[in-house]
């Protein structure tokens, strides 16, 4: 399952709504709850966990990728 | 699990916008952000026939808002009213538990009574035992450890509730033995949204609660239906089948035009009360065998081993017939396990209303309680301290959390840190703890009047009596000064519901020091522009 995929799902958008440059101010809903539960979502997905800075200072698709990609998830 | 649950959540969203019309309306209320239950009680409802919308409360509030008058159920008026409160918000444990046992019996018996008022079923969800045990190993062998403490409180609830006819329990603990400790938990979670458990936690209590509702309103499994196109060989499950057919469940079987081998097996033939055995699709083969069996489609559990979708056809989510599904593994072996584990013979047990056999003193009890009573009984205190600026990252994050109580969008850190002058950082305790910085006031102070720029509060403090105290205190202050007004300017952000109620008629209890003036504008100014 890709980023794209697991970011539209849990925001419930169209996937092709979603760019590296999305964040909660340009998804509506991308709320501070969603906000967590697709950062567990993709604990869940990717099988690796977030330090509380990263869940607190990620603020976009991008930044989550970079993320992703640092702890090792070709998948993102 | 993962991809499953997620599966879950998107097949909700599925629903929610295009599903069918609600039959029920369920409101929720918890000391605890209880927004990830939503998605896997309603889909477990909507499958089982039982559309619902679904409400969450403002959290930590389910004493004043079953008490207050127009509270969330006299809002809502529910067809059921589920409530969930822990005992890690109920105090300290006291004696024998005795503690938290007062402390959710007047969170049952304020429950209680709203739902009676509503005319609502109360779905009250027994608390779990707190993970958090300062003996941790050594817990068991304290008589007054948490695990002690917590069973007896939960005993005392289940002691009241359990026997009254218009109240279903629900066992969070269950919940919990169910994913294991281990998975249960994620600290995260609670640090940032107060949400205690995992999502596999809640897809547990969202299944468990729509099995009980399933049972109340009376679409329980009355009939086990199997398919013969994946069960060739039925002969592992007739031992569970036989027990079943003995617990008052009937057993049919349906299968494509070749599947008759299956259905005519001689072991399992005298166990059937009906089958269908043709080229028709499965959807209408299972509602001739409802049909036969004098039976409502949502009575129906298809045993399968395939996706359920492979045999009854895409779900149509715009429709519900509530039949569902038992998926059986691919090891035959384990299959009459499997089926025994599925509970479709769970029931409701017959109860006869005693009033509960302790007999709570109206004086001392929770019964009487209203919710200026409540509200007084909690001991709030506020404090008021300068914000400094190594503090201003910490109130920024609290003000832009702060959605449902604040009088305007939360300006960036960065207009903060241009004002910390005018701040003043809101500290609230009470007899459950102390809630450290719970909010956050920006002024404008000039010689005749103040304004109040930004009020906002985190909803851990909120309907404790904390918003009318701020603005006495504020007053206060500004009487003080020499300023004859308060203004509190405030826009409708259209999620700021509580502050919207609050100053629309604004009450403070007692007179302030200088008028208080709330005032609705259109679209607030800026934070730090001059007025």
């Amino acid at each position: 399952m890709t980023l794209t995929e697991v970011v539209a799902g849990v925001l419930d958008v169209d996937p092709a709504e979603v760019t590296d440059e999305s964040g909660p101010d340009d998804i509506p809903t991308w709320t501070s709850l969603r906000h967590l539960q697709l950062v567990v979502t993709l604990e869940e997905v990717y099988g690796l966990s977030f330090a509380f800075e990263e869940i607190r200072d990620v603020r976009s698709v991008g930044a989550l990728r970079d993320v992703l990609r640092a702890k090792g998830t070709t998948a993102a | 699990m993962s991809t499953d649950l997620f599966a879950l959540r998107t097949r909700w969203q599925a629903v929610t916008r295009r599903g069918p019309a609600p039959v029920l309306r369920i409101g929720l209320l918890a000391s605890y952000t209880v927004d990830p239950l939503v998605p896997y009680l309603g889909l477990a409802l909507h499958d089982a026939g039982l559309p619902a919308t679904l409400t969450v409360g403002p959290f930590h509030q389910i004493v004043q808002q079953c008490l207050a008058e127009d509270g969330f159920p006299a809002t809502v008026r529910p067809d059921v009213l589920l409530v969930a409160p822990r005992l890690e918000e109920a105090g300290a444990a006291g004696p024998a538990g005795a503690g938290w046992a007062d402390e959710l019996l007047a969170v049952a018996e304020a429950a209680v009574t709203a739902a009676r008022r509503q005319g609502a079923l109360l779905g009250y969800v027994l608390p779990a035992v707190p993970e958090a045990r300062p003996c941790g190993a050594g817990d068991p062998m304290d008589a007054e450890g948490v695990t002690a403490a917590a069973t007896a409180a939960r005993e005392r609830l289940r002691e009241r509730l359990a026997a009254d006819p218009g109240v279903l329990l629900v066992d969070a603990e269950e919940a919990v033995r169910a994913v294991g400790t281990r998975h249960a938990y994620h600290p995260a979670l609670f640090r940032f949204a107060k949400i205690p458990y995992t999502e596999e936690v809640f897809a547990a209590l969202g299944a468990a609660t729509a099995g009980l509702l399933r049972r109340w309103y009376g679409a329980g499994c009355r009939a086990l239906v199997l398919d013969g196109d994946t069960l060739t060989d039925p002969a592992p499950l007739l031992p569970a089948l036989r027990e079943l057919r003995a617990a008052g469940l009937r057993v049919a079987a349906r299968a494509g035009a070749d599947g008759w081998s299956t259905v005519a097996d001689p072991e399992l033939l005298p166990l059937l009360d009906g089958w269908v055995v043709d080229d028709r699709p499965p959807v209408a083969q299972l509602a001739e065998i409802a049909a036969e069996l004098d039976l409502a489609p949502a009575h129906l559990v298809l045993l399968t081993t395939a996706d359920p979708a492979a045999v009854t056809g895409p779900r149509d989510e715009t429709t519900t017939d509530g039949g569902t599904t038992v998926t059986l593994g691919a090891d035959p072996k384990a299959w009459g396990d499997e089926l025994t584990a599925a509970g479709l013979t769970d029931r409701l047990p017959a109860r006869r209303w005693t009033g509960g056999t302790r007999g709570e003193s109206p004086a001392a009890g929770p019964a009487g309680l209203s919710l200026a009573d409540f509200v007084s009984s909690l001991d709030v205190q506020v404090e008021y301290r300068p914000v400094t600026d190594a503090e201003v990252p910490q109130v920024a994050e609290l003000v832009a959390r702060a959605h449902d109580f604040a009088l305007r969008p939360a300006p960036a850190a960065a207009t903060l840190a241009g004002r910390t002058a005018d701040l003043l950082a809101v500290r609230v305790r009470d007899r459950f703890g102390d809630y450290g910085t719970g909010g956050l006031v920006a002024l404008t102070r000039e010689p005749d009047r103040w304004t109040v720029d930004l009020f906002s509060l985190s909803c851990p403090v909120l309907g404790k009596g904390v918003e009318p105290a701020v603005l006495r205190e504020l007053a206060h202050r500004a009487g003080t000064a020499g300023a004859r007004e308060l203004l509190v300017p405030w826009t409708d952000t259209g999620r700021n519901g509580s502050a919207r109620r609050f100053l629309a008629d604004l009450d403070l209890g007692t007179d302030p020091a200088v008028p208080v003036r709330a005032v609705r504008v259109d679209a607030a100014e800026p934070l730090g522009v001059a007025r």
